[in-house]
């Protein structure tokens, strides 16, 4: 899963006006200055302010509690573990710099943006200096050794599992047949998912009744929806690959045209701010996530940590960022503690052995898949304004990673 | 006796080697039409530009009913009644003809009924009242020179500096414009003074007629005096016949 | 058919958004790319106003981004006046970047939900085999509506004033035309059709984000070039075009085409510049100034 890139809306206007403000505003590092020796550096490069500062600042505040809770506990064989910040702004040019920056304060690993546009810059810096990165969710197969390197891996899951898995939940739980498929075509993420789910379905022997494409920035869908409503009859599911604010935009307008088909989805629409007002009564989308953020996650020390961080922050969490977040830190520490050493390379083969590794959340790569392909899913269901776990999940087959 | 509603005294424009403007007095009363002639090049835009406030004069100083306006931007001046037309009538073209009218009257006149009783008045006067509304950009070139005056006056200026009014018009239109311009002054209390090239428009109209030369004033008379003026012949000579001569 | 009533919903958004970037380039030469951050703030006055009465939120967003445009002028836009295009162009991305920031420090960047209508006015009638959406209707009467008045206001006095200064700044203040008070109108007009346009539009998504008003306004500056820089009813005949253009592309693209639609849609925006430089109807920013 991932962060949708939000290419379509950080526009001329705002990425223009970005760089002025660039220009004009001071590199904002953040946190505690690293004692060097005495400490291991872990590097936050993430859009603290602009458009992603939704996402990245929950996902923050989870990277400091993790941080806490394993200095609580001693820390890394006995040393401190430090969490630095740079603020990338949100702007995609900005990643690779902020990842510099952090490195050149002693940075021995780098959280980065759960995006592969956003969090590969910084991912590529610190791919060059031999130091470990891990995006808090890309849903890009390309972060890690096909892509950006051998020292990058992802917290996120792939938007082609993504897609299988609500194929079969679908097809199995919910007996649906005919599926229509609607993709925001603005992100690669968006494309996998959809991909993964045509040829589940497929497989799966679903009817596929019809598809459309439309972005992320479109203000109406009207011409998508007058061809949908042209059908004979009203697809069972709509396997609906797009993010919000636009993929609000467009569930919420398929619905006041009286389109009531199940809507399959992708965490980039978790949460409840987006209908919490227009639609208060929404019913009948699903999503596969990481965890579950609502207070019914299958696992214990998810709904635990779900209380702490609400405690300590205030306010509910609209995804599953913050708990990869955790895990991202955990993952770091437990790969240094596994190797013995600090060194990109060293970590990066620890971390290749993660095999349901019981971080907050059950973590696994290998040598080649740096993004986790076995995490059981949970499918959370909208009903009645309410998001509500309906169990784990596990793929039964997996679709292939990369479009080929 | 009657006062001078414009006057300038020892105006003076340098550019990068060209003195534009060298020591002219000018002076236009209420009711008379002073004509501005001089060989290309002699410096009447130039002055004309300096009086209006398109330009500042290096020195030199320029007065509106007795008030030193030479400190005062353009668009002061012709709040106060100092209005100019220009080279190109450049009347509005999106504005119907009394729109465009209307636009000049309503400053002073306040009220847009005002205005517009105004404008018809004009239009009539003009002899353009049916085409009052048509688009300024559907007219023939003569009839937008025409537009363009009336809307000056409208304005109600009490100085009126007319650049060119007949270049490009033909002999129909040119003697139209000049009953219109005669009209008028006749009519209104109001000085004029037309920059023209055509001797015809310039001898039939003006009370009086300024000449320069090389930025300077060479002569200031009836139009009879002028045409006699031995100064005169030789700057158009000259000019005319291209080789000049000290 | 059904197309037809997109054609005519889109394009309604569409000129609602490109009359109020036509007035203020037709007055000051500005290419105001705040405009679509007026809507933005628009949307939030709507998200604030919560429960209260739809006519009074509505009312609250027309006064607000009134008001917001204004005091824009006065504060950022005017002191600039006279400088290079560059140079206000600059200032209009300085501004509209401000207020995204603000945006994201008050509210968050993560967007939050609202319901501008009540729920009875939000669904479909079927006329016919038609599905018309309230929503449409709306759309399409408050544009016609304000439309109307526009055009009304235009014969006005202000109005006359305000076109003459559109056509030539220099002459009409020469002719005794305020700057300042020209300028205001047009900035406060075109902070209503904005705050119009941002209800329309939060109707429409149902959610108002920082960028809110980003993508709109884009395609409204598309509508205005191709209407003919600075023409009102060039920037409206701009806009349905766009409209026509982005549906029909929509529904006639092949799906593997279907991907390209805005690609498809800037080949014919080209095309049609490439046709009349100047837009469909001639704007006066391409003729002589002075
Ligand atoms: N802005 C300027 N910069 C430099 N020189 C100038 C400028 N404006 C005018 N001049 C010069 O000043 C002199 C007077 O020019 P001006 O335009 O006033 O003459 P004119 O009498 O209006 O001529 P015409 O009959 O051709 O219109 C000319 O030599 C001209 O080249
Ligand atoms: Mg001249």
């Amino acid at each position: 899963m991932s962060l949708r890139t939000r290419r379509s809306a950080l526009t001329v206007s705002a990425t223009t006006a970005l760089l002025l403000l660039a220009a004009c505003g001071s590199p904002g590092a953040g946190g505690a200055s690293p004692s060097g020796a005495t400490a291991f550096v872990i590097g936050y490069a993430g859009g603290l302010s602009g458009m992603l500062e939704g996402f990245e600042k929950p996902a923050l505040e989870a990277a400091k509690m993790a941080v806490e809770d394993i200095n609580r506990d001693g820390g890394l064989n006995g040393k401190r573990v430090e969490l630095i910040t740079q603020d990338t702004k949100s702007d995609i040019d900005q990643g690779g710099p902020a990842g510099q920056a952090l490195l050149a304060k002693g940075a021995g690993a780098l959280l980065v943006t759960a995006d592969y546009n956003f969090g590969g810059g910084a991912a590529r810096a610190a791919q060059a200096a031999g130091v470990v990165a891990v995006s808090v969710g890309a849903g890009s197969p390309k972060f890690g050794v096909q892509g950006i390197g051998p020292l990058a891996f992802t917290m996120g899951t792939s938007g082609a599992g993504d897609g299988a898995l609500t194929a079969e939940w679908a097809y199995e739980k919910r007996a649906a047949r005919s599926a229509y498929v609607l993709l925001d075509d603005t992100t690669d993420y968006n494309k996998d998912q959809c991909r993964g789910f045509q040829t589940r379905w497929r497989e799966l022997g679903g009817v596929l009744a019809g598809q459309d494409t439309f972005k992320n920035g479109d203000a109406s869908i009207s011409p998508q929806i007058t061809r949908m409503k042209s059908l004979p009859k009203t697809p069972d599911v709509i396997a609906f690959c797009s993010y919000a604010p636009g993929g609000a935009v467009a569930l919420g307008q398929l619905r006041s045209a009286g389109i009531d088909s199940l809507i399959l989805t992708n965490s980039g629409m978790d949460g409840t701010y987006w209908f919490e007002k227009s639609m208060p009564e929404l019913s009948g989308v699903a999503l596969p996530v990481s965890a579950s953020v609502w207070g019914d996650d299958p696992a214990e020390e998810v709904r635990r940590f779900v209380e702490r961080y609400k405690e300590k922050t205030g306010s509910q969490p609209q995804n599953m960022y913050p708990v990869l977040a955790y895990a991202a830190v955990q993952a770091i520490v437990q790969a240094a503690k596994e190797s013995g050493s600090t060194k990109g390379a060293d970590m990066a083969e620890a971390m290749n052995k993660f095999t349901d590794k019981q971080l907050l959340i059950p973590v696994s790569f290998t040598k080649d898949t740096h993004i986790d392909v076995r995490r059981p899913a949970r499918m959370l269901v909208l009903d009645q304004g309410k998001w509500k776990t309906d169990g784990l999940r596990s793929l039964k087959k997996a679709p292939p990673l990369f479009a080929e | 006796m009657t006062e001078d509603i414009l006057s300038a005294t020892g105006l003076v424009r340098r550019f990068a080697g060209v003195t534009a403007v060298d020591d002219v007095d000018l002076s236009v009363r209420t009711g008379e039409i002073l004509g501005l002639i001089g060989p290309n090049g002699a410096g009447k835009t130039t002055l004309v530009n300096l009086v209006t406030g398109f330009d500042r004069p290096d020195t030199g100083r320029v007065f509106l009913d007795g008030h030193d306006i030479t400190r005062l931007s353009a668009a002061q001046r012709s709040r106060r009644g100092l209005v100019r037309t220009f080279q190109g009538a450049r009347i509005f073209g999106r504005l119907t003809v009394r729109e465009n009218l209307v636009v000049s009257a309503l400053p002073r006149l306040g009220s847009r009924r005002r205005a517009e009783s105004r404008a018809d008045e004009l239009l009539e006067y003009g002899e353009v009242t049916a085409l009052r509304m048509t688009p300024g950009e559907r007219l023939s070139a003569g009839t937008q020179r025409i537009v363009g005056l009336l809307r000056a006056v409208a304005a109600q200026p009490s100085a009126l500096l007319i650049d060119e009014p007949a270049a490009g018009l033909n002999e129909v239109e040119s003697d139209q414009l000049s009953r219109l311009l005669s009209a008028i002054s006749e009519n209104m209390e109001i000085g004029m003074m037309i920059i023209e090239h055509d001797m015809k428009v310039i001898m039939s109209l003006c009370h009086r007629v300024q000449v320069l030369n090389h930025g300077r004033t060479i002569a200031v008379g009836s139009p009879d005096e002028i045409r006699r003026d031995p100064a005169v012949l030789t700057a158009y000579l000259g000019s005319s016949s291209g080789n000049a001569h000290a | 058919m059904q197309y037809l009533i997109d054609v005519l919903s889109q394009g309604s958004l569409y000129a609602l958004c490109a009359l109020g970037i036509a007035l203020t380039f037709g007055v000051m030469r500005l290419i105001n790319f705040a405009h679509g951050e007026f809507m933005m703030v628009g949307g939030y006055v709507l998200v604030v106003a919560g429960d209260i009465p739809v006519w009074a939120a509505l009312l609250s967003s027309v006064i607000i981004v009134g008001f917001l445009a204004v005091a824009t002028e006065r504060i950022a836009f005017r002191p600039v006046r006279n400088a290079d295009p560059e140079t206000m162009l600059v200032t209009s991305f300085a501004v509209s970047f401000l207020l995204q920031s603000l945006a994201v420090l008050l509210f968050g960047s993560l967007g939050r939900s609202v319901r501008v209508f009540p729920p009875s006015i939000t669904g479909v009638m079927h006329i016919g085999g038609l599905n018309i959406r309230w929503l449409d209707i709306i759309t399409v009467a408050v544009t016609v509506t304000l439309l109307v008045s526009l055009m009304a206001f235009m014969k006005t006095r202000h109005g006359v004033e305000l076109r003459a200064a559109a056509e030539n700044f220099t002459v009409a203040r020469l002719l005794g035309v305020k700057a300042n008070q020209v300028i205001g109108t047009a900035f406060a007009i075109s902070g209503v059709f904005a705050a119009a346009t941002s209800i329309v539009l939060a109707a429409q998504r149902g959610l108002v984000e920082p960028t809110f008003g980003t993508t709109t306004m884009l395609f409204a500056f598309i509508a205005v070039i191709v209407g003919g820089m600075g023409s009102l009813p060039g920037a409206v005949l701009g806009a349905y075009a766009l409209g026509l253009i982005s549906v029909t592309s929509q529904a006639l693209l092949p799906l593997g085409l279907r991907q390209f639609r805005d690609a498809f849609i800037f080949l014919v925006v080209v095309l049609i510049l490439l046709l009349r430089p100047e837009g469909i109807l001639r704007g006066h920013a391409a003729r002589v100034r002075i």
